[in-house]
């Protein structure tokens, strides 16, 4: 008789996900292409925050952010077998996600009756957006809450290739070397666009930098 | 170095993304320089803001996120790969390898080749021609899974094979076959492909392991081709013509070494 049978289920995949805890997203992954569910929910409860914080960077819309990252996930399952060992899961799944991310805001600007400000920001072509900041001269006094708050509108109206490069490097904390891998373009051009991003930051933030900072 | 190259090295000096030789020449520069050694201080607070907000603001998933996603996937309602999900996958980069475009243009020269040589020659003889790409099958399977095929040209559809049925483990994902011309008495053709098993494809009693070499001679070039299946594998079967012109068609390859032709990479 399995000692298993007389534990709960959810016991028993409670245990079974402790057990991956020790793995690496690799062999994680190695399990859920073998069809394991309990590997591919371990895969998810790892990765749905960093997917869906990435994915927030760049639609401005919590629902649709969501279905995103869930799409995101069904894609790792579906092509759970196309998965090489040999790269890491963490490029893999950051690679679809920025490109389904990418799909979503050329969808928006195709959709004529759609208006949001990554849509503006793609028609311009990338070059910001068409007119001028509007928002209230910034007071040194916000508060944490408030500064953050306008780190992500800075973050957000960064021209999308910048953002992008940015936002993986700073807000995922990935190497240059994933960063390029993810979006597909030389390490060169990496660095240019990382150093590009942070110089339209630095710009965009320097008012909420305390003298400690400067 | 002048302060135009320095504030383009700025992010990849934070990173310790530079050369030696850049590194040295920044540091030289910045010895110098109030205005760069300035940007590099507001670069690391902006930094330091962005990496704040990045930890404190997290947008979190919602609490059913988990429960929907397997939801999703138990219904089989997501799990249908896009047409472009599929066309990437058909261009995937294994597939555009230098191995891989060499066969298909072998394949696809192949082909035409035979288009040419099956087409009508005058009166009752001609036979039915082989059948053009949009009835090719070209399934979606992924290379772990096992597939099995069976092709019975009698009925002119695909069926299920009970004894290829044992190697099957995703009935969803079977494809279906191309189906042969109705009218052909061919005795049945049958296919079984383990696309798991090292992409080991029989044809009736004849297994053909997979890595076999191109083999593009014609023993009996006087025969019509007429038709083809091309699987997944891109595993190509040729049929003779029957001279009969009340029994056209093809005739079953399997066992006849000498009127086959196979090409599989």
């Amino acid at each position: 008789m399995n000692p298993e049978d007389d534990v709960p289920l959810e016991l028993v995949r409670l245990k079974r996900l402790d057990t991956l805890a020790e793995l690496s997203d690799e062999d994680v992954m190695e399990r859920c292409a073998t069809g394991s569910e309990i590997a591919f929910r371990a895969l998810v409860q790892r990765y749905r925050g960093r997917i869906m914080n990435l994915v927030s960077r760049f639609i401005n819309d919590r629902d649709r952010a969501e279905e995103i990252a869930q799409e995101v996930f069904l894609r790792v399952f579906r092509n759970r077998e196309r998965y090489r060992k040999s790269g890491k899961f963490s490029t893999w799944i950051f690679t679809i996600a920025v490109n389904l991310t990418k799909n979503e805001i050329r969808s928006r600007v195709r959709h004529k009756g759609t208006f949001s400000l990554d849509a503006m920001d793609e028609e311009s072509g990338g070059q910001g957006l068409p007119f001028p900041d509007q928002n209230p001269l910034p007071d040194e006094n916000l508060n944490a809450g408030e500064i953050r708050t306008k780190v992500a509108e800075a973050l957000r109206k960064l021209p999308p290739r910048y953002r992008e490069a940015v936002v993986l490097r700073d807000v995922e904390g990935l190497s240059y070397e994933e960063v390029g891998q993810i979006l597909r373009i030389p390490g060169g051009t990496v660095r240019s666009r990382i150093n590009r991003a942070r110089l339209m930051l630095k710009e965009r933030l320097k008012p909420f930098l305390t003298l400690e900072d400067v | 170095m002048n302060c135009r190259s320095a504030e383009s090295l700025l992010s990849a000096f934070l990173d310790d993304e530079l050369s030696q030789a850049e590194r040295r020449h920044f540091e030289a520069h910045l010895l110098g320089c109030r205005r760069c050694t300035q940007s590099l201080r507001e670069m690391k607070g902006a930094l330091a803001l962005v990496g704040d907000a990045a930890a404190n603001s997290a947008v979190e998933p919602s609490l059913h996120f988990d429960d929907d996603l397997l939801a999703r996937i138990r219904s089989g309602e997501a799990m249908r790969p896009s047409v472009i999900e599929w066309l990437q996958g058909f261009l995937a980069p294994e597939r555009l390898r230098p191995a891989f475009l060499v066969g298909a243009s072998a394949c696809a020269v192949f082909v035409v080749v035979v288009l040419f040589q099956g087409s009508p020659k005058g009166g009752d003889e001609t036979p039915t021609m082989a059948k053009g790409p949009s009835e090719v099958a070209t399934p979606n399977v992924s290379p772990n899974s096992n597939l099995a095929l069976s092709a019975d040209t009698d009925r002119g559809a695909a069926t299920s094979d009970p004894i290829a049925a044992s190697t099957v483990s995703d009935a969803a994902s079977v494809p279906t076959l191309a189906r042969a011309p109705r009218g052909t008495s061919t005795g049945g053709t049958r296919l079984a492909l383990d696309a798991g098993g090292n992409g080991i494809i029989e044809i009736a009693d004849r297994v053909i392991p997979a890595g076999a070499a191109l083999d593009s001679t014609i023993p009996n070039p006087g025969a019509q081709f007429v038709d083809e299946y091309v699987t997944d594998q891109f595993f190509l079967q040729r049929g003779r013509v029957v001279s009969d012109p009340q029994q056209p068609s093809l005739v079953p390859v399997s066992g006849q070494n000498a009127g086959d032709v196979y090409i599989e990479f």
